[in-house]
């Protein structure tokens, strides 16, 4: 035998400990990343829907006709919210539910260093949704400077919430989770109801977004009239809460992220997770029923996993439909951006979710291809949980909406369209080969 | 010198069912432990918290003298756990992942890990994706990982099975070699002739509690009853539930 194992390495033993830092774990992230390839294409994805964004604004404000107009209140607040709402939902996936996660959680990695890859990924998303909302704001400046300070301020706030709050409330909620306190807490504010765990790993996060979209909204109007107060307050909350937010996890981040890590993780390692599967729902339960005998197992096996796993893929899709209704309920002016924003939205998230139902954790091809069931019945169970997904939280969400409009045909269509634009520029993703995780 | 590993009333719940029993057990340096038991008897789990991979609901860890749970960094630092199947960098290659593990516990020395590689006989797929590899040399990259660093404690998941008989004969060289540098190994296997041939102490767990713990005159005993005397002993203990 070599010299090599244990009792003989450590650089200065006797020095103080090496510990990896934020810079180092954050070069093992790029190098990974670089191998799977494909960096540049959410930029691209980023730039595309920038320039549609932007295309589209033009035309509301009949740039393209000579004109110097400034496009209406629901279509600025349409563009940021399409830039920055969908890299806010990803939070949890940048921070716990990484590849990774496995390793990073056994390993002497400090919850310091943990946290400053969280943000660097949150920086980095937040500079995807510059991407997005910057051609539209930049064009709106140009028109009109005042506007578009205001339009940059309201982007400030969400850059905020991006970068400090969303990424605290993520570990806010992983730490309710790994320490225990998530059904301390929903005993003391609804007595005998029981919270679960994986319920407030989405909703914690999904809520809080909630509340950002509620408060730009809120903020819009000020951006092109300049004259309610309201406007600045709302972004002001934003802003603040989310300076709160990330000082506390900051400070917390030490003791807190690695304990976060280690439970959250454990997710994907089923047989010692915290957590629960619960059993399909009537819906899920009828539709699996009319699957056959081969797809029907493999249907209920992702809809047990898919809540457990991806929670915010269900929250998201509540948002969308609810989006999509109080639109069509609320009639507003400019109907094209919100109705083409949930097309995309819609488009890119059931992509993405036909990809994650055939990868592990939730699909195991090796196991699955030693089961009695064919190829086609496992495409089929897949597809239906997809269909699903997209007939309860889009395609009747749509067609209420769209009805209550009156069915205005452009904006119907270039919602239609948007979601196809959205389904084609998101990645089918590349998994591990291996049933491991 | 401190004892590598001493666990106290280690217990680990997941929801209502007690996976690990209020579990003792100490291990001393160069002393190679091999856990046995039936599947889910919180072998696993056991490793996982003792590796600081799972929170225990009760209990003390200390590894090296430090307590888990009050310096998980430096308790980290001293334990390798090679887990089933093997947490590894798929984009990665084999020496670049094992670099990762062993600059995560502050070992730079590329040379050693080389060379640890070439002693698991990885020397040749080093600088291969750890995604393109089998599954023995998988585990074989993640019996690797276990072993990098300055270890005090290194754990090992049914981490020997699947290796074909010189992958096995090397991966046992490494714990020797390991276990003679005052390492301590606790190893989980169902392969009761490993565990005959290679540990000085044998430790059994049933339903989470450990039922059985033979070590030196008691285990010199035992295998004095010749091939077979480990299963004999091991049928007697564990009762054979799906029979009854």
């Amino acid at each position: 035998m070599a010299t090599a194992g244990p009792g003989r390495l450590s650089g200065a033993p006797d020095g103080p400990p090496t510990v990896v830092d934020g810079r180092t774990l954050r070069a093992w992230g790029e190098r990974d990343a670089a191998r799977r390839g494909r960096r540049w294409l959410p930029w691209a994805m980023a730039l595309v829907a920038g320039l549609a964004g932007a295309a589209l604004a033009g035309e509301r404000a009949g740039w393209w006709r000579g004109e110097r107009g400034l496009p209406g209140t629901g279509l600025l607040a349409a563009v940021l919210l399409a830039g920055f709402v969908p890299v806010m939902f990803a939070a949890p996936y940048r921070m716990f539910w990484r590849r990774d996660a496995g390793i990073l959680a056994r390993l002497p990695i400090p919850g310091a260093a943990l946290w400053s890859v969280a943000i660097a990924g949150a920086v980095r998303a937040a500079l995807l949704a510059i991407v997005v909302v910057a051609p539209t704001l930049a064009l709106v400046a140009w028109i009109d400077g005042a506007t578009g300070l205001r339009g940059a301020a309201l982007a400030g706030a969400l850059i905020a919430a991006t970068v400090g709050l969303v990424p605290g409330v993520c570990l806010a909620a992983a730490w309710l989770v790994s320490a225990g306190k998530m059904d301390q807490l929903a005993s003391s504010v609804a007595g005998e109801y029981r919270l679960e765990n994986t319920t407030a790993l989405g909703a914690l996060p999904g809520a809080t977004i909630a509340g950002v979209i509620v408060a730009v909204i809120y903020a819009a109007p000020w951006i092109v009239d300049g004259g309610a107060i309201a406007g600045p307050i709302a972004a002001a909350i934003v802003a603040g809460a989310a300076v709160v937010a990330g000082v506390a996890a900051t400070i917390a981040a030490p003791a807190v992220y690695p304990l976060a890590m280690r439970e959250v993780a454990a997710l994907d390692r089923q047989a010692y997770a915290h957590l629960e599967i619960h059993p399909p729902t009537r819906l899920e339960r009828l539709v699996r029923d009319r699957l056959g005998p081969g797809a029907a197992p493999v249907f209920d096996r992702i809809a047990r996993l898919v809540r457990r796993r991806y929670p915010l893929v269900v929250f998201a899709g509540v948002v969308l439909a609810a989006t999509l209704i109080v639109v069509g309920a609320v009639a507003p002016a400019e109907p094209l951006p919100w109705l083409v924003g949930c097309g995309a939205g819609a488009g890119m998230l059931g992509r993405w979710l036909a990809g994650a139902v055939a990868r592990p954790p939730i699909e195991l091809p090796r196991s699955t291809a030693m089961l009695p069931v064919t190829a086609a019945d496992v495409v089929r169970a897949r597809r239906a949980y997809v269909g699903l997904w997209l007939g309860l939280f889009v395609v009747a969400p749509w067609l209420i909406g769209v009805t209550l409009l009156g069915w205005p045909l452009v904006p119907a269509l270039g919602s239609v369209g948007a979601a196809a634009v959205g389904a084609l520029i998101v990645p089918a993703g590349r998994g591990a080969a291996t049933d491991g995780h | 010198m401190q004892q590598p590993l001493v666990v106290e009333q280690l217990t680990v719940h997941y929801g209502r069912r007690c996976a690990v029993d209020r579990l003792a057990i100490e291990v001393a340096p160069g002393q190679i432990v091999g856990l046995l038991g039936p599947n889910g008897a919180g072998k696993s789990t056991a490793l996982l918290a003792i590796a600081g991979a799972v929170m225990p609901s009760a209990g003390t860890i200390r590894i090296a003298g430090v307590d888990l749970a009050r310096d998980p960094l430096a308790a980290k630092r001293r334990v390798g756990l090679a887990d089933q199947p093997p947490s590894l960098y798929e984009f990665f290659t084999v020496a670049e992942h094992l670099a990762l593990v062993a600059e995560a516990r502050g070992d730079r020395d590329l040379a050693g890990q080389r060379a640890l590689l070439a002693d698991l006989g990885l020397g040749g797929v080093a600088d291969r994706p750890c995604r393109e590899l089998s599954f023995g040399m998988r585990q074989r990259v993640g019996l690797a990982a276990a072993l990098v660093g300055d270890l005090a404690l290194i754990l090992l998941d049914e981490t020997l099975n699947g290796l074909d008989p010189h992958a096995a004969r090397r991966a046992r060289a490494a714990l020797t070699a390991a276990a003679a540098r005052g390492a301590a190994i606790l190893m989980s296997t169902h392969l009761l002739g490993v565990a005959e041939g290679l540990c000085q102490r044998i430790a059994i767990m049933d339903q989470g509690k450990l039922v059985a713990d033979l070590v030196g005159d008691q285990l010199a005993a035992l295998l004095a009853g010749g091939p077979g005397a480990l299963e004999r002993l091991y049928l007697e203990t564990i009762a054979d539930r799906e029979a009854t």
